[in-house]
This record gives C-alpha cells, structure tokens and sequence, in this order.
C-alpha cells in the first residue's frame, strides 16, 4: 500500500497510540498497528511527533534531561601529570610524530579538499525539481520547459515574466520577475528578489525559504513571498500558517513569529517587523502566482478568485452583488471512496435538468474547487467562465452531492453548510434542480467541448445561495 | 535549555596547546542553545527518557569531538541531529533490548518528518508553556514531581500515595489535555 492511498487516521487516535507506547500498555498487536500507521501516513507522523514532543518538552522543562556526567572535553583538555624524566623521551617521539603526522595531515588535507569538490560537483548535478513553465521569450522557453533544476541553481527572470517549477518533494512554485531565486535543496531556497508563490503539501512541511530580511518556514500551507532591491520582505499567507523570523545585520531573531492566513507581515533590513492585514486588490503578480500553481489558466466574467480562504461559506456569511468568489479547497486530494459527479462532457446544464451521473472511483487523484455565489440585493444573474490548464474530471451542483462530497475535498478551517442547514431546514446550496423550483430556474452551467473549461450563470437572491464543486485531474508535471 | 544550563559546567580554565577557549565557548554556546531539540529528535525516534540521556551524553562528547569540521555560520542543530541518529541507530543494535522498537525504515521517516517540523515544533513549545498555566496546581505538582529524574517511577508514585500504574494513567490524561490545548491554540484539532 503506498502512503497517499492510507485514508490517514485521526490525530486523537494517535496521540492515544502514543500515550500506551510512552507508557509500556501498548500491546504485540497495537505496536504493529501503530508502525504501519506511522509509516503510511504523513499526518499521524506528524501527530505521534507533535505529541511525543510534549513528553521531552515537559522532561526537559522539569530539568530531567540528565546532566553531561562525562567531561566532553575530557579528550581535549584534561592532561595527566608527565613525569620529568620522560620529557626527553616524549620530545624525541613527539619530533617523529609531528613528521609523520605532518606528512599525513597534508595527504589528508588534499584528499579532503579532492573529496569535499568531488562531492560538491556531485551535489550541484543532483536535479531538486522541475521547471514546468515559462514566460520567457520562445527561445528561452523551449529550453526551460521541463528541465531540471539543480542545487545551487540561480533563477533570475526578467521583469513580467515568470517561472513555475515543482520540486521534488512536491513543492509548486512560481516566481514572478524581476527576481533572483537560487536553490539550495527540495527544502530550501534563497530569493534574494522577486516575488515566489509556493503552494506545500504535507510531505513538504518545512519548506524554507530565506530572504535578506527573513527566514520563512512552511508549516503546510500556500504563501508568497516578495523581496525587493533593498533586500525588504513582505510575507503573505493565504492558507494555513507560516513560521517566520526577521533577520537583520546581527542575525537571525530568536523567538519565530507564527503567521495565519489573512496576515501580512513585512520585514525590513535591518530587522524591523510589521503585521498588517492583506489589503486589497492583492498585488497582479501574486495573484497570477496563485491562478498558475491553481492551474486556472483564465478567468473572466464575474468569477473572482479568493486569495485566501474565507471563514465560511454559509448562507449570509461570504456575500457580493458582483462577483461569484472562486474558492481553492484542496491539492492534489486523493478519493478514498468512488464519488458521483457530473461528467465533463460538453452540455448545458438548467433546472429543470436531469443528467447521468459519472463515478470516479477511488483512488482519483484532483483538485477541488469552490464557486460560491451569494447576493446582498441583487436580482439579476451574473455569470463568468474559468479556464483550467488541466481537464475537469467532474462537476457537482445538487445541494445532496455537496454536502456528501464535503467530505472529501472539503477545505480545513473553512465552514460549510451542515447537514442540518440542507437536510432539515432546506437550505438549497446547490445550483440546478431536477425538479421545477423558483430559486434555481435561472441557473446555468455550461461544460465546454474543450473539456478544461465551464461557463456559469446564477442568481441567489434573499434566502438562496448558488455553489458548485468542480473537480480537476491533479497537478502532475 | 534550562537542564542544560544547570546541569552542564565548563571547565574553562586555559589549558597549553588544545582549542582555544573561545573555541570551547562557542560550542557551549551552541550545544546549549539546541540541546533541547536534539534531546526531543532522540525520543521522537522511540528512545524513552533514560536512553535520550545516554544518546546525548555521546552526541555531545562525538560532538566536540569533530567540533572542528563545523563550519560556523552553518546549520548547528542540522549537523546534530544527523549524529543524534547515527548514534541512536547503534545503540539501538547493541544496548537496547525493549520489546518495542521502531522498524528501521520507520526511523529514517520519523527523523525526517522531526526535521521537518523543527519550527512547528518551536512554536508548538511556546504554546505548552501557556498551556502549562493553564494546568490545576495539583496537576502540575504531578507533572513536576513525576519528570523528577532522582527517583524511580514506583519510589515517586508511593511518594504520592498512588501506585506506578495510576500515576502512569493520570501523566498520560494529562499530556494529553496538553496535546489538545496546544491544538487548539495553533488550530490544527480539525480531524
């Protein structure tokens, strides 16, 4: 069984797993459990090493860490007593021993220095990821798409133009230029300017991405990060959390700074550090970062794309009268169940509309994403188009297969309609009914032949609220 | 750090024709700002508290041993927690006779992943510290006097009129309304 297709078990279970393992009640049966969890899943990984920490921390809080009884410097330092009438003895081997040392220590010196290139060639020669795309001109472009990138490899687009690469561990990236950005392994690089945007999956937590004035670690989350001339950083989390420190000409700060999505934290060279709120409209580059890594490749119409993930998608809760908000749930999602959708072949889509449903079976790997249409006052329909770079897999509009395909590909943190808002109270979340109602007559979905793009058109007035999932085959370079 | 300090003295005095003090002080420097972490990387690979004392009595000794092949300016910690697993993945062939011990390969990820989280795990360290105060007085009392290294663990539950099984249980709750609230307060107790 490989690790992505483990269905990954819930944090409570193996921070319990762990209590009887630190506590020797763990029995023969459990233990073996216990492994093949840890070993085929990242997230109970993380949580047994979350938990197990707490046990040290509170050891080593307690000053139960044993003391250094050994003098470490024991070998260095502590001399016996010699007696005089051995010196000459002594100085005599001594002599013969700084020759033959000293012959030594030369031949050692100059393998050392043969080994230390040798394996830093070999290093420089190990790809860290590959480039996927280009902006540059056509000549540029055809030698970059699909290459390797290597350790110690400098990347420095020109201004308006771009670079998206995915590293090895699954790190996808994109770097707007002007910029300068140089790899140093799959986990860390040095953008000294420009702007990157990086989307971490959880087998990358840890990315690390070191600026003049920062230091910035990934914690499983997307960001960007943008360094102009002077060496100033700003720092934007879109989802999840990113650690951070300042750096300045006297180093690194000590203590990190945890940054949630919605914030903005800028550094200054010499150390200076300010938070702020994610102003709007967020800066071109960033966004047409985020639309790439997304793999949206156009947007137009009314359909807005969400930089950061909102709190809720409830009714009432993520209004406009203009624009229908795009919503990125999930990355690189694997079902671990079949899931029904609406096939991707090309048709229109109104209520009253039946279709026949398409099952993707366990296993698929996608992309998730939410359109979520809710309106103020608002009486008219808007409508937009979204062009994905890769081919939809499937689309669901009935508010049942909503709730059902939750979930799988629901986004964490963010709030969607209960199961008692759809099933009890009625709520209509989705967007074409089989059945004649008022509320989604003047909906519409169009899937174009093209099979990478859809069309829609909704209205939700008052108590109604319009969403749909679309599913796309996940990002593989 | 705090066992650290208290527990790891340098004798400073100027010694003939060895490494310069400062030499010596800035490796004290370092162990002592990343002890914790190396010591916390030995008991996430499965070392309970006692082998996590020998591993790093020998890391440090190996430490300064090949002190002089640390370039300053690179990664300290990095470079330590390389020897914490090398030193762990040979004590665990010839000293070792638990009945549970992780699978080999089980190390190599978990090593990784511990890596990885170094600064999740920072921050993780600085909400216990509040969770801490949130802890009864009496659970704390509980928690200070079971970490106590002095005393073995049926010496500390009899101190406190408990038998060594219960003790375990309640440290065990314990840690994990610990574990819960430090989830709570970074948002990741969403299962």
């Amino acid at each position: 069984m490989t690790e992505s297709s483990f269905p990954a078990p819930t944090r409570v279970q193996i921070q319990r797993m762990t209590e009887r393992l630190l506590t020797n009640t763990i029995s023969d049966e459990e233990f073996e459990y216990f492994e093949f969890l840890l070993f085929n899943s990242s997230e109970a990984r993380q949580a047994y090493i979350e938990h197990v920490e707490i046990h040290s921390q509170l050891s080593y809080l307690s000053g139960a860490a044993a003391p250094i009884e050994e003098d470490v410097f024991a070998g260095r330092l502590n001399r016996g007593p010699v007696s005089l009438g051995r010196i000459g003895l002594l100085a005599g081997v001594l002599a013969g021993c700084l020759l033959v040392g000293g012959l030594l220590l030369a031949y050692q010196m100059v393998r050392h220095h043969q080994d230390r290139v040798a394996q830093a060639k070999m290093e420089s020669e190990i790809p860290v990821g590959m480039m996927i795309t280009s902006n540059q001109e056509p000549r540029q472009q055809q030698s970059s798409r699909h290459s390797p990138v290597s350790r110690g490899q400098v990347l420095a687009p020109r201004a308006a133009s771009d670079y998206r690469f995915r590293l090895s561990n699954g790190v996808d990236c994109t770097l707007h230029g002007p910029a300068r950005l140089s790899f140093r392994s799959p986990f860390e690089v040095q953008l000294d300017q420009g702007t990157l945007v990086a989307n971490v999956p959880p087998g990358a937590i840890g990315f690390r991405v070191e600026t003049p004035s920062a230091q910035i670690v990934d914690l499983g989350t997307t960001f960007s990060v943008s360094t102009n001339e002077s060496g100033a950083s700003e720092l934007r989390v879109f989802q999840g959390a990113v650690s951070a420190r300042s750096r300045s000409p006297q180093g690194l700060e000590a203590e990190p700074l945890l940054v949630s999505a919605h914030q903005t934290v800028q550094f200054s060279p010499i150390g200076e550090v300010q938070s702020v709120t994610i102003p709007s409209p967020d800066p071109n580059e960033v966004l047409r970062g985020l639309s790439q890594l997304y793999g949206i490749r156009q947007l137009e119409g009314a359909i807005a794309l969400l930089p950061a993930s909102p709190n809720s998608v409830q009714l009432g809760k993520l209004r406009s009268d203009t624009a229908i908000f795009l919503i990125h749930e999930r990355s690189w999602t694997e079902l671990s169940e079949p899931l029904q959708v609406v096939p991707p072949t090309a048709h229109t889509y109104s209520t009253p509309g039946h279709f026949t449903p398409l099952e993707l079976p366990a296993g698929t790997r996608c992309d998730s994403f939410l359109l979520h249409c809710d309106f103020q006052q608002r009486t008219e329909p808007l409508s937009g188009r979204i062009v994905f770079d890769r081919p939809i897999l499937g689309v669901i509009f009935s508010s049942d297969a909503l709730q059902q395909s939750d979930r799988f590909v629901a986004l964490k943190g963010l709030k969607y309609p209960s199961d008692a808002d759809v099933f009890e109270k009625g709520l209509s979340r989705g967007c074409v009914s089989p059945y004649a109602g008022k509320s989604e007559m003047e909906d519409q979905v169009i899937l174009h032949e093209d099979g990478h793009s859809l069309t829609v058109s909704l209205n939700s007035p008052g108590g109604n609220m319009d969403q749909i999932r679309v599913l796309v085959q996940a990002f593989d370079p | 750090m705090a066992a650290f300090e208290k527990n790891f003295i340098v004798d400073s005095a100027p010694d003939e024709g060895t490494a310069p003090v400062d030499r010596q002080t800035e490796f004290v420097g370092l162990l002592g700002q990343n002890y914790r972490a190396l010591y916390a990387c030995a008991v996430s690979l499965g070392a309970d508290l006692h082998q996590a004392d020998d591993i790093m009595q020998e890391v440090s000794i190996l430490l300064w041993q090949q002190f002089d092949q640390f370039e300053p300016g690179t990664n300290f910690v990095r470079w330590g927690r390389a020897m914490v697993r090398n030193v762990f993945r040979n004590q665990r062939r010839s000293q070792w006779h638990r009945k549970h011990v992780f699978n080999p390969l089980l190390i190599d990820k978990l090593f990784e992943m511990h890596c990885g989280e170094e600064e999740l795990l920072e921050i993780r360290g600085l909400a216990l510290q509040r969770c801490l105060k949130k802890l009864s007085g009496s659970d704390r009392k509980l928690i200070d006097a079971f970490y106590v290294k002095q005393h073995s663990l049926t010496e500390k539950a009899a101190g406190m009129g408990r038998s060594a099984n219960s003790l375990h249980k309640a440290i065990s709750r314990i840690r994990l309304r610990l574990s819960q609230c430090i989830d709570r307060q970074l948002g990741a107790d969403r299962d």
